[in-house]
């Protein structure tokens, strides 16, 4: 999913901002009810252990999520999103993660081009089998935007220049 | 004219020197010119990675760092250890980004590894790159008639993981070549079993044992002689051999060549250059097979045959 | 003004551990909205149910969050204790403080509870927007669909037609029967398979509840629970099964050959071919790949012999349709290609053979009539070595998990062995022997004693050919010493897979399988015979590798929720449905586009009160509606929304952390 080697548009964002010492990432997961959902219950079954920085959503599948939800969780609450559906094939709605795919895909080149860093939104496939995977993407997700810092202060940063 | 890198090892310049030499007539005759690594190191063979991990990729790393600065895009090696030695530090440093940096450290001065050449064995070499149909172009002399074993050992194509190349249990690469040269390939399945290698020197009754087993299965198997790609194969094989004979009271009298010694011979060198003065068994009764005409077994008779898969009309 | 109550549950000391249950209570109760916030040790127990409806009455609560286990698990419970206390039962949200915090954050005590805490907020913000819902009430088909002709599909569509209801049971292959035909005798007992098998197969065919196809797949499922239609591609037989008797005087005159399936290829059958002779329906197929006729136009043979001209070579594929309310799948198993274990030479020897070969050896409607042979020289084997979990419990050449029959069947192969051939020994290699099930263990105990079966405790490392011999090397981990047997035959118990079809036929169903193409069962304990999606049931090796008694009880469990299903005139369904406000609606119809169960249609209103204009809207109907929201994220002008995940109630989530 991550396109970057195609940007032609560099994230304005500087990933050198300074975060406070007791800052912790808030990470917004939206995640589809019968792969990613049950997945991330498997990774808890099986106590699998990933950083407490994740928020998750249920949604009856990744088709459900608005870009406006994207839009409004970095707008208000989130330093990052998570979007995660069922494998490609095996949708339980048939077709709606292909759907997701592309919304995704669209919102994600939109925020870009704003300025966000394209790791502060991610898409990632989890089926109800894979609980170790759903700790491993949650992990990456979140190192990934530990490294890229608080959102509000560098909203506050292009905001007020 | 294709250009490639060549480590030749230290055995190459030792006790293995036909096959340096044999390599040399095989890569001119396929228009490849071998530039060999200026001052190569050794590849810490078995011992460095049973004392220290970061020895054991730093020996290698040196060569690889120097071969790097050739302008050639493959590196090839002749003698089974160093290839494999070679291929693992590649394959560590290229997977293991934080080994790459702290191994790094070891070679400083010489230059940064990049990860920028292809580490094949001479086998590996000869089977993917010159391609059985231009071996089989070159072949003026074949030497058909020869029943012979194919003998891999145990670091050519193993593990997997590392040499990424043929199978790991039962390798073809070497029986096809053979028969690109003319001769037949035995069935022979103890292809890849250990000959007990370097116990040669320090428990050589192991060495004994196995590589006995290796010599039992290659004559059952209706073979003349064995060939190998691997230094300490063909010394295990031949120098024991008669050791072996009178320990186990049996009579084998198979000689061991190196692949590039028959792919020379088929090529049309002369015999007097493959040095096989060195060799312990004699050469010639396997030689004098060349020409001969091998009979096809008839099939056994008719009792409850396998089914084939396709269909068949009455 | 909303009155959450906000019900934190210990789960033991599952959740208790690892989050700081009073402090989530704490944070809870400074939410402007909540009313009542508690703890108890185990909400789901009966008193903590109990708490909820004594709270709902007492604190004239409008919504619940419950904060226990993930909603996946307790949702029903706790939404059943709300409608008990009178309070519409969607006005409850579940915060999964357990899956999603205290059991991943097992090390961070301080990190887990602050995300209880903000997980319990997101709920009760999200529950304040919750709606009084309704379940939907549609009509149901009593007709089953099953999929699979073997001793699962047999004993599910026999069972259910016995309580009357209408079973349409599809079958790949010619003749139902599936493995369990192939099988000699069985384990525990050694009674003879076929001889408790046909009376079955016989059943089925004449049972008055059960529409038999055979030859067919089907190849399409739309619908919902209780109203799906299968589409059935009835593949061309070019016999005409009303006229055929089934005599055999095609078979017996058509000239050519092919590897007979049934027996594993061991001898041949003719291109038209019933598949055994207890083959139900008794009726021969073309084999269209290899049917000289149908390749060439040349032979015709059969339609020359057919006294009652039933050959038809102008047949084409028929697809039909049926209505039915509920599917039970039961596709079996297959073996696993052994090719992999390149040491052992598979492939290379032709006297290294996989079990359901021998099997069918050893069997006395078999190619070799009942006597081992083997395939190289038809010679009967003195010595043979039967290799256990080859492909199993192999993570590096095979698969991971244990295929669970494989010491039974290989304990009766020993014991077979010996019956055939009295001068025999069987050597076993294994890792385990994993003799659990009635009998099971004086089974394995018989094998061992009675028929002298050496049981040698390690694997194999290499297989090669001495002589007309195998040399079979393993390790004896008992004595500790490497040991070698000379093998006339070597049989391996290769790992039991599903079948290869199994993935396209979930994505067709629209169910989940995993990794090793084995179908999903909702739950692994509690709900094993149900799939995640309604109305379709899993029975035998499909779900998982099981034994016979093991697959009938399946199928039967099958039935049971099939029957079940059928109890009453409708099903009710979850009123997690998309509506549409019809004056927000600008008719463009994107949503009835990304329907993925057209479940949208459009229709005219008039322009505005009382005018005379019509403009187009869409509708949905709920009936078919399945709640997936593609339709409300795709909607521009902000029409649709989905009970139980409105925008509002989402948004509501966001901001809420």
């Amino acid at each position: 999913m991550e396109a970057e080697s195609k940007d032609k548009i560099v994230s304005i964002e500087k990933p050198e901002l300074i975060a406070p010492p007791d800052w912790k990432p808030v990470i917004m997961g939206i995640l589809c009810n019968w792969c990613s959902y049950a997945g991330s219950d498997l990774t808890g079954t099986s106590r699998t252990q990933y950083p407490p920085n994740i928020r998750i959503i249920r949604v009856p599948c990744s088709s459900r999520v608005d870009p406006w939800f994207i839009i409004k969780a970095l707008q208000t609450t989130a330093d990052g999103v998570l979007i995660s559906g069922c494998h490609p094939g095996d949708c339980h709605y048939i077709s709606g993660n292909y759907y997701a795919r592309r919304r995704f895909l669209v919102t994600k080149e939109l925020l870009k081009m704003v300025g966000f860093h394209g790791h502060r939104v991610q898409f990632s496939w989890v089926s109800a089998a894979e609980g170790a995977k759903f700790a491993q993407v949650v992990k990456k997700v979140t190192d990934d935007v530990v490294k890229l810092g608080p959102l509000h202060l560098y909203k506050k940063e292009n905001f007020n220049r | 004219m294709k250009e490639v890198s060549y480590f030749p090892g230290c055995s190459a310049h030792g006790t293995s020197e036909e096959f340096d030499e044999t390599v040399k007539m095989v890569m001119k005759t396929m228009d490849v010119e071998m530039e060999e690594i200026p001052d190569w190191n050794c590849c810490g063979a078995t011992s460095a990675h049973t004392l220290s991990e970061s020895l054991s990729y730093a020996l290698p790393l040196r060569n690889l760092v120097l071969a790097e600065k050739l302008s050639n895009d493959t590196m090839t090696i002749p003698c089974a250890s160093c290839y494999q030695r070679m291929k693992a530090t590649k394959v560590h440093m290229d997977e293991n980004p934080e080994l790459a940096a702290r191994i790094n450290t070891a070679v400083v001065g010489e230059g940064n590894y990049e990860g920028k050449v292809a580490i094949k064995s001479m086998l590996q070499y000869c089977y993917e790159d010159m391609g059985l149909e231009a071996i089989k172009a070159k072949v003026t002399n074949p030497i058909s008639g020869m029943k012979l074993a194919c003998y891999y050992g145990c670091l050519l194509t193993r593990p997997k993981a590392i040499t990424q190349f043929d199978s790991p249990e039962y390798p073809m690469s070497m029986d096809r070549i053979v028969e690109a040269l003319g001769a037949k390939a035995t069935p022979f399945d103890f292809k890849t079993e250990c000959c007990g290698a370097s116990f040669s020197i320090s428990d050589t009754d192991i060495v004994l044992q196995l590589s006995g087993k290796i010599l039992e299965m290659a004559k059952e198997s209706g073979a003349h002689a064995i060939v190998v790609a691997c230094p300490l194969c063909q010394s295990n094989l031949d120098m024991r051999q008669h050791d072996i004979e009178k320990k186990y009271h049996v009579k084998y009298d198979l000689p061991v060549f190196y692949l590039t010694q028959l792919m020379a011979i088929a090529f049309g060198f002369p015999k007097a250059k493959m040095m096989f003065a060195k060799h312990i068994i004699p050469v010639d009764s396997a030689l004098a097979h060349i020409g001969e005409v091998i009979e096809e077994p008839k099939k056994p008779v008719k009792g409850k045959k396998a089914v084939q898969a396709e269909s068949e009309v009455e | 003004m909303a009155r959450v109550g906000v019900f934190v549950c210990f789960c033991g000391a599952n959740i208790a551990d690892f989050v700081d249950v009073p402090t989530v209570v704490e944070e809870a109760k400074k939410i402007r909205d909540v009313k009542f916030a508690i703890d108890y040790k185990y909400m789901c127990s009966d008193p903590g149910q109990q708490m909820i409806r004594d709270a709902i009455v007492q604190h004239r609560l409008t919504s619940i969050v419950v904060a226990a286990c993930s909603p996946r698990m307790h949702e029903k419970t706790f939404r059943k204790a709300l409608s008990d206390a009178g309070m519409n039962p969607y006005l409850l949200e579940c915060a999964n403080i357990r899956e999603h915090s205290s059991w991943v954050h097992q090390k961070d005590k301080k990190g887990a509870t602050d995300k209880a805490g903000d997980l319990v907020r997101m709920a009760v913000a999200k529950s304040i927007a919750n709606e009084q819902l309704h379940e939907i009430s549609v009509p149901v088909t009593k007709r089953a669909l099953v999929i699979g002709g073997g001793i699962a599909g047999i004993q599910a569509a026999l069972d259910i037609a016995d309580a009357r209801i209408p079973v349409t049971l599809v079958e790949r292959s010619p003749s139902i029967g599936g493995r369990m035909s192939q099988l000699d005798e069985t384990f525990p007992t050694l009674d003879c398979s076929q001889c408790i098998l046909t009376p079955k197969m016989v059943d089925v065919a004449s049972h008055p509840y059960i529409e038999l196809i055979p030859y067919s797949e089907v190849i399409e499922l739309d619908g919902y629970v209780g109203n799906y239609k299968a589409k059935i591609r009835k593949k061309a037989s070019y016999v005409n099964f009303k006229t055929c008797t089934g005599c055999g005087a095609c078979s017996q005159k058509c000239p050519v050959k092919v590897p007979n399936e049934y027996n594993m290829g061991i001898d041949k059958r003719k291109a038209i071919y019933t598949p055994f002779p207890q083959a139900v329906p008794n009726k021969p197929v073309i084999d269209a790949e290899h049917c000289t006729y149908l390749l060439k136009g040349k032979c015709g043979i059969c339609a020359k012999v057919c006294e009652k001209g039933s050959i038809d070579y102008k047949m084409v594929d028929e697809v039909i349709e049926r209505e039915i309310g509920a599917v039970v799948v039961a596709t079996g198993y297959d073996l696993w290609d052994a090719t992999p274990y390149e040491e052992y030479g598979v492939g290379r020897y032709k006297d290294i053979i996989n079990s359901l070969e021998f099997e069918r050896m050893v069997s006395a409607n078999g190619p070799t009539g009942g006597v081992p042979v083997r395939p190289s020289d038809g010679k009967v084997p003195k010595t043979v070595v039967f290799i256990k979990c080859v492909g199993s419990r192999d993570k590096a050449k095979g698969i991971e998990f244990c295929s669970k029959i494989c010491c039974m069947y290989t304990a009766k192969h020993a014991i077979l062995l010996h019956h055939k051939v009295h001068d025999s020994r069987a050597y076993i290699f294994y890792m385990d022997i994993r003799a659990a099930g009635k009998g099971y263990e004086e089974f394995v105990n018989r094998a061992q004693v009675e028929t002298g079966a050496v049981y040698l405790r390690g694997r194999v490392s290499k297989i090669y050919q001495k002589g007309d011999k195998l040399m079979v090397r393993g390790e004896d981990g008992q004595l500790g010493q490497e040991v070698e047997v000379e093998a006339d035959l070597v049989v391996l118990a290769t790992a039991v897979i599903p079948d290869k079809g199994n993935p396209a036929l979930a994505r067709l169903l629209g169910i989940s399988y995993d990794k090793y193409g084995y179908l999903s069962e909702a739950h692994p304990k509690l709900r094993p015979v149900e799939t995640a999606k309604a109305g379709i049931f899993l029975a035998g090796c499909t779900q998982a590798p099981k034994d016979i008694p093991e697959t009938v009880a399946q199928a039967s469990a099958c039935a049971a929720k099939v029957c079940g299903l059928f109890a009453g005139d409708t099903i009710k369904k979850d009123p997690m449905v998309s509506t549409v406000s019809k004056e927000f609606c600008s008719g463009c119809q994107n949503c009835v586009k990304v329907c993925p169960y057209q479940a949208i249609v459009t229709e005219d209103i008039p322009l505005g009160h009382g005018a005379k204009e019509m403009r187009t809207v869409a509708k949905i109907n709920e009936g078919v509606c399945q709640g997936c929201g593609s339709c409300v994220a795709i909607c521009r002008s902000m029409a649709i929304n989905l009970a139980g995940f409105t925008d509002p109630q989402i948004i509501n989530e966001i901001v809420a952390i």
